[in-house]
């Protein structure tokens, strides 16, 4: 399975930028329940209880985009090794271990920018009361 | 690098030249107007895409000079106010929907297949459907003046303003109608352009390689899959409304008019992203070239393009400021329009990057580049202000935001596009521009453009609203409004003198030698003029620039001893390769010049034509026809009877699609489905937003009904699920493109009894739709009461429009076995079915928990 | 230059600057000018709007800078050395830090003009219809006791509470020297916080429909008259209507 994902494919390479998707919309629609519907909005720990959930879904997201990152960060050197190993020869291995370290470089820095993206929406959830 | 590729011996030049006429016979228009009209290859109907979308950039220019003219002075009435909300709404439809999108579809297809070393898309009778229907459209849209029926409600149609309470005419309706039929172009376009860019490159062009154009098309035809669904699904909802009277936006029944702007916007926003990322794509191949070096950082580039992508999506809110949503919420949204402002700057800085380590030669294209730096920064700057939510509440609605719109629209996709235009007429045209004319017209559009908007920003910071036909003197706004007029005429001259440009360089320029701008990527590879096949041989790439990487790349791929370079049997043949690693895999035969395109698209026209007349009858039976052409079209795909090897180049035998994994049917399914999903999920959307809204849930009056029927419905949906698969089991396909060895037919025996399982599931199929209908029509009563009953009935018959859809699609299945055209070895057509079928059913699962089991939970 | 000399020159320039801002000023001026503020609010648009202004001057000048460096580089220049660093300083670290400020700013901000927790001093229910305003002046016990068609009244230097909603089509509510806009939309109410600290003495004080509404949209204007504490009074007997309750507009 991880195969499929993982950061030398396509998909792989968006996958830190879903989750940012992904982290936006948990957000936008737990708020929309908290205001529309009344959703756990009693006051815990100085906060609305929405807020905390806010706050739990950036640490999970953040928590998984680094996780993506890191793992395109290893694959990356592995395929920089690869790469120095194989020379400069057009052979598909060398191509192949050449495309991975373009793939994984660029994976890293989709979750990098995941990553700021993600902090820029958390922080309102800090500034603001979730229903204003 | 520098591996020399080339066959072992010349080929024998007689052999060579015999071989070039038969491509170019194959590969050529047919005569005469009738083959024009027939016409499917990507080089005519990219080029009717551009010039298509260059006469509506005239048409709606000149709505723009009456606007101007008519906000000259204040108190003068050029048009009366009626007149000018009506050119207002055109000229912003105009300008999105029928010159923006479909011009840089006309350049992508138009250009990619050269770019990628391929010698057409891989469904070309689609891309020239999609140009009728754009037509059509667009024509549709316009023919509004010949009724009086002109549509006023602004290119952003809010309700309940367009609703028919407020909009009695048939305004609303030609747009809705000619602008939905007009999207299908697009849509198809990114559907043909991801397939394209994935499996048709040239051998060797891995993904790091593959030029920033194709990255950047890439991105935008995968948000034009997300992104057009919602406002189509809008559309839709929208012209139900108005027609059967059902309430999905009237808030007296129970719909919300703010539902309208969250799926418009929901578009909307993505939509200045899907504009301006081909246009990014085009800065990067002009830039590279007039620096005389590569990109620097391709693969930042790369990340701008795909962040940009995604983080578009969530900036849709910021045109909704001020409706009254929570603060919170509008942060979150204010926070990703300040976030994709970071790709935005990596992007700039690697352009600058770029020139900077090059030796940058200041051409004409390079000029216009210059214009697109400093208009679009001042766009993108100000879209940060926008971004800023105090600051919008001010500003949102006024000319500030006018100003705006048009320094990123024609700073970031006007000037870009010209810059495109004039680097790349000399391959459609052969010849090169003028550099006197061409820069006196890019002063005035320059200055002209500068003088028009930028003084527009203080008249709407002095209070001077959108969309207002007049203003009072007491503003003190009429100088400013009075110089952008005169502004607005001297950038309209510099336009008129760049179409006049164009033309006498077509009749009088000076002859472009080949690849006249040395540039390093594949479309320059091309001899002049451009055969329709673009390249004898299908080349082989070695680098990111394979004419400055090894030279000799144009010479081997005019000589037909390469890949493909021997015409099979007459058929038009591509080259397909892997996703990422661009190795050969397959040879795609694709279709050549036919009527279906066009009498669908008609059919089609008649067909909305008959509904925007309220002749439902008519309407209905237009489907006869429409279904007859496309069950043709289907029959006719591709050439089933080719062999399932194929010889591409001497030594190396290739699977035809029909045999192959990655077969282009395939991956349109797989697209197919992904729009389909997004408009799927825009409906579901609908349904909460409208629960979110309304209590109870369902409303007083209508009742969720007993558990029976819709059992009953889900269990038929379940066995008619069985049914396909056990059907796609019987096949026993073998997809892995080894089992293509022979042509072995399944026995009769197996063909006769998968048919029958098709056609069991079909009949299943019809008899869910039945049942699911009986258990709706009785607890929720006609869909006109509530917005409830509306939204259930819609998302229901959505559905049930899928499952006959694939009911059609298993007959059609089951009819193909019997004639033979499929079996173990060439399942595509069997396969494809098998997957449409398990997407539908997985569909319906997700539809039945929405319309049954939520509104049992609360 | 002789020292009286340079004491001339600097007084003419000094002069010729001041007269400059004077006539910016004047410029920015009108009865619907966002840059022309009368109320706490629009002031602090006002300030983020010169803020933001000259910030963007800043940036547009460094990237086109930056450019022309690039193009009109010749031969004898040095090409750069790390394009990477370029990339990074300008494209992503510049804007991360830039923006991240300005998001806790406009956050702030933003929480800040719509008065939450304030309690409001008076409140006035807006009806917007094609194409006119209607204004009910409510009590402290929420029943109208005064009305007014496409003239609003208001109390000087006090907050005042708009409850915002339409009849037919979507309008916005926007009066630009007092604060921002909000949408006037069927089925929906509202709320909008504003005071008035200048009784617009010299340049009257205006409200606009900012939402395109139809036909007459253009026209759909009105004035706002802010009254002290005496004349506030007088105007609302002077407006009285039957006490009907609140939200019973039809």
């Amino acid at each position: 399975m991880l195969e499929k994902i993982g950061p030398w494919r396509l998909t792989g390479m968006a996958a830190p930028l879903a989750l940012w998707a992904a982290h936006f919309l948990a957000v936008y629609i737990m708020q929309g329940l908290a205001c529309g519907e009344g959703w756990q909005r009693q006051r815990v720990a100085g906060a609305e209880m929405v807020t905390w959930w806010l706050l739990l879904a950036t640490v999970v997201a953040l928590a998984l985009i680094a996780w993506m990152g890191a793992w395109a960060l290893r694959c990356r050197r592995r395929a920089a090794f690869e790469v120095g190993a194989s020379g400069e020869a057009d052979r598909p291995a060398a191509l192949a271990a050449r495309r991975r370290r373009f793939l994984s470089t660029l994976t890293t820095l989709v979750a990098l920018v995941s990553c700021i993206a993600v902090v820029f929406t958390t922080i309102p959830i800090l500034l603001l009361p979730p229903c204003a | 690098m520098s591996t020399v590729i080339q066959s072992p011996e010349p080929i024998d030049p007689r052999e060579n030249s015999a071989r070039l006429e038969e491509l170019h016979r194959i590969w050529g228009n047919e005569p005469g107007i009738a083959g024009q009209l027939k016409a499917v290859n990507h080089s005519t109907v990219g080029m009717r895409f551009i010039l298509t979308g260059f006469a509506f950039l005239l048409v709606s220019g000149v709505l723009a000079m009456f606007i101007r003219l008519q906000l000259a002075w204040f108190d003068v009435e050029v048009l009366d106010p009626q007149r000018f909300n009506q050119f207002v709404t055109m000229h912003g439809t105009t300008m999105m929907f029928l010159f923006a999108v479909p011009i840089l579809e006309g350049f992508a297809m138009y250009l990619l297949p050269k770019m990628l070393g391929s010698r057409d898309l891989p469904y070309p009778r689609l891309s020239a459907f999609g140009y009728w229907c754009y037509l059509f459209g667009g024509l549709f849209l316009y023919s509004s003046f010949l009724f009086d029926a002109v549509p006023d409600g602004g290119w952003f149609m809010y309700v309940p303003l367009t609703d028919s309470t407020y909009s009695p005419g048939l305004g609303a309706d030609f747009w809705l109608i000619g602008v939905t039929f007009a999207e299908i172009a697009a849509v198809l376009a990114a559907i043909e352009l991801i397939v394209a860019i994935l499996i048709c490159r040239a051998p060797g062009m891995d993904l790091r390689r593959m030029p920033l154009f194709a990255w950047a098309m890439l991105v935008t035809a995968f948000m034009i899959a997300f992104g057009f669904p919602p406002l189509i699904l809008a559309s839709v909802l929208l012209e139900i409304q108005r027609a059967f009277d059902f309430a999905f936006f009237e808030v007296a029944r129970g719909g919300d008019p703010l539902l309208w702007q969250h799926l418009f916007w929901l578009f909307g926003h993505p939509e200045v992203y899907i504009i301006f990322l081909p246009a990014a794509g085009m800065v990067s191949m002009v830039i590279a070239t007039f620096a005389r070096r590569p990109i620097v950082g391709y693969t930042w580039i790369v990340l701008a393009f795909l962040s940009v992508g995604f983080l578009s999506f969530g900036l849709w809110v910021h045109h909704m400021y001020t409706v009254g949503i929570p603060l919170l919420a509008l942060a979150f949204f204010s926070a990703a329009s300040m976030a994709v402002a970071i790709p935005m700057g990596i992007q700039v800085f690697a352009w600058i990057a770029t020139l900077w380590s090059g030796r940058p030669w200041m051409r004409l294209p390079m000029l216009y580049l210059l214009g697109f730096f400093l208009i679009f920064i001042i766009g993108g700057l100000t879209g940060v202000m926008l971004a800023m939510v105090p600051l919008d509440w001010q500003v949102h609605d006024t000319h500030f935001v006018v100003a705006h719109l048009h320094y990123v629209l024609i700073g970031g996709m006007m000037f870009p596009l010209f810059a495109g235009l004039y680097y790349w007429l000399p391959l459609a045209t052969g010849r090169m521009p003028s550099e006197s004319l061409s820069r006196t017209a890019f002063w005035m559009v320059f200055i002209g453009f500068n003088m028009t908007f930028l003084p527009m920003h203080l008249t709407g910071l002095l209070g001077m609203p959108r969309r207002v036909y007049t203003y009072p003197e007491e503003l003190s706004v009429q100088w400013l409004n009075l110089l952008s007029t005169a502004a607005g005429f001297v950038m309209a001259v510099g336009m008129v003198a760049i179409a006049l440009d164009v033309f006498i360089s077509l009749r009088a320029g000076r002859r472009a030698a080949r690849n006249p701008w040395n540039a390093g990527t594949l479309e320059w590879a091309v001899p002049f003029p451009v055969p329709q096949f673009n390249f004898a041989s299908v080349p082989r790439v070695h680098g990111r620039y394979p004419l400055w990487d090894q030279p000799e790349t144009d010479q081997a791929s005019d000589r037909a001893d390469g890949l493909l370079g021997k015409p099979g049997d007459g058929r038009r043949e591509l080259l397909g390769t892997g996703i990422l690693s661009a190795q050969p895999e397959q040879v795609i035969r694709v279709s050549t010049s036919t009527w279906l395109p066009l009498l669908s698209a008609l059919a089609l026209s008649a067909l909305l034509a008959c509904f925007i007349a309220k002749f439902y009858l008519g309407a209905a039976l237009m489907l006869v026809p429409l279904l007859a052409l496309f069950a043709a079209w289907a029959w006719t795909t591709g050439h089933r009877h080719a062999p399932l090897r194929l010889e591409a180049e001497p030594g190396l035998m290739l699977p035809s699609q029909y045999a192959c994994r990655n077969a282009p049917g395939w991956w349109a399914l797989m697209i197919s489905l992904l729009i389909d999903g997004a408009l799927f999920a825009s409906l579901v959307f609908a349904y909460f937003y409208l629960w979110l809204g309304t209590q109870p849930w369902p409303p007083e009056g209508i009742a969720v009904g007993g558990w029976t029927l819709p059992l009953v419905s889900l269990a038929l949906l379940a066995a008619s699920a069985a049914a396909g698969q056990w059907a796609w089991r019987a096949l026993g396909a073998r997809t892995d493109g080894e089992g293509a060895q022979d042509g072995r037919p399944g026995g009769n025996e197996a063909r006769a009894r998968g048919g029958l399982a098709w056609l069991l599931s079909a009949a299943l199929g019809g008899g869910f739709i039945a049942a699911h209908w009986l258990a709706l029509a009785g607890p929720v009563g006609a869909p006109q009461v509530h917005a409830y009953a509306s939204v259930v009935w819609t998302l229901a018959g959505f559905h049930m429009l899928h499952v006959a859809v694939a009911a059609l699609a298993a007959v059609f299945v089951a009819a193909r076995l019997r004639c033979g055209f499929i079996n173990a070895a060439r399942p595509l057509e069997a396969r494809v079915t098998a997957a449409l079928w398990r997407y539908v059913v997985a569909q319906g699962l997700v539809t039945w928990a929405v319309i049954h089991l939520f509104p049992r939970m609360g | 230059m002789t020292e009286p000399a340079r004491h001339r020159t600097i007084k003419a320039l000094r002069a010729l600057a001041v007269a400059a801002v004077a006539w910016a000023l004047a410029a920015c001026s009108g009865p619907r000018s966002i840059l022309d503020p009368a109320g706490p609010s629009a002031q602090a648009i006002a300030d983020i709007w010169w803020v933001m202004f000259g910030g963007a001057v800043v940036v547009w000048l460094l990237v086109v800078a930056l450019l022309l460096i690039a193009l009109l580089r010749r031969d004898n220049t040095r090409e750069l050395a790390r394009p990477q660093r370029l990339i990074v300083g300008g494209g992503l670290v510049l804007p991360t830090v830039l923006l991240g400020a300005l998001l806790v700013w406009g956050t702030l901000d933003s929480a800040r003009l719509t008065g939450i927790g304030e309690q409001p001093e008076a409140v006035v229910e807006v009806t917007a219809r094609q194409w006119f305003w209607e204004f009910r002046y409510l009590d402290d016990d929420g029943n109208a006791v005064a009305s007014s068609r496409d003239v609003l009244a208001m109390p000087l230097g006090r907050m005042v509470e708009f409850r915002i909603t339409s009849a037919d089509v979507i309008h916005s509510f926007w009066i630009p020297r007092l604060g921002g806009k909000m949408d006037a939309i069927p089925g929906r109410v509202n709320r909008l916080r504003l005071r008035a600290d200048h009784d617009g003495a010299g340049t009257p004080i205006r409200g606009q429909c900012a939402e395109f509404c139809g036909l007459a949209h253009a026209h759909m204007h009105f004035d706002v008259e802010v009254l002290d504490d005496d004349a506030w009074s007088a105007w609302l007997h002077g407006h009285a209507v039957d006490a009907t309750p609140a939200g019973g507009a039809p």
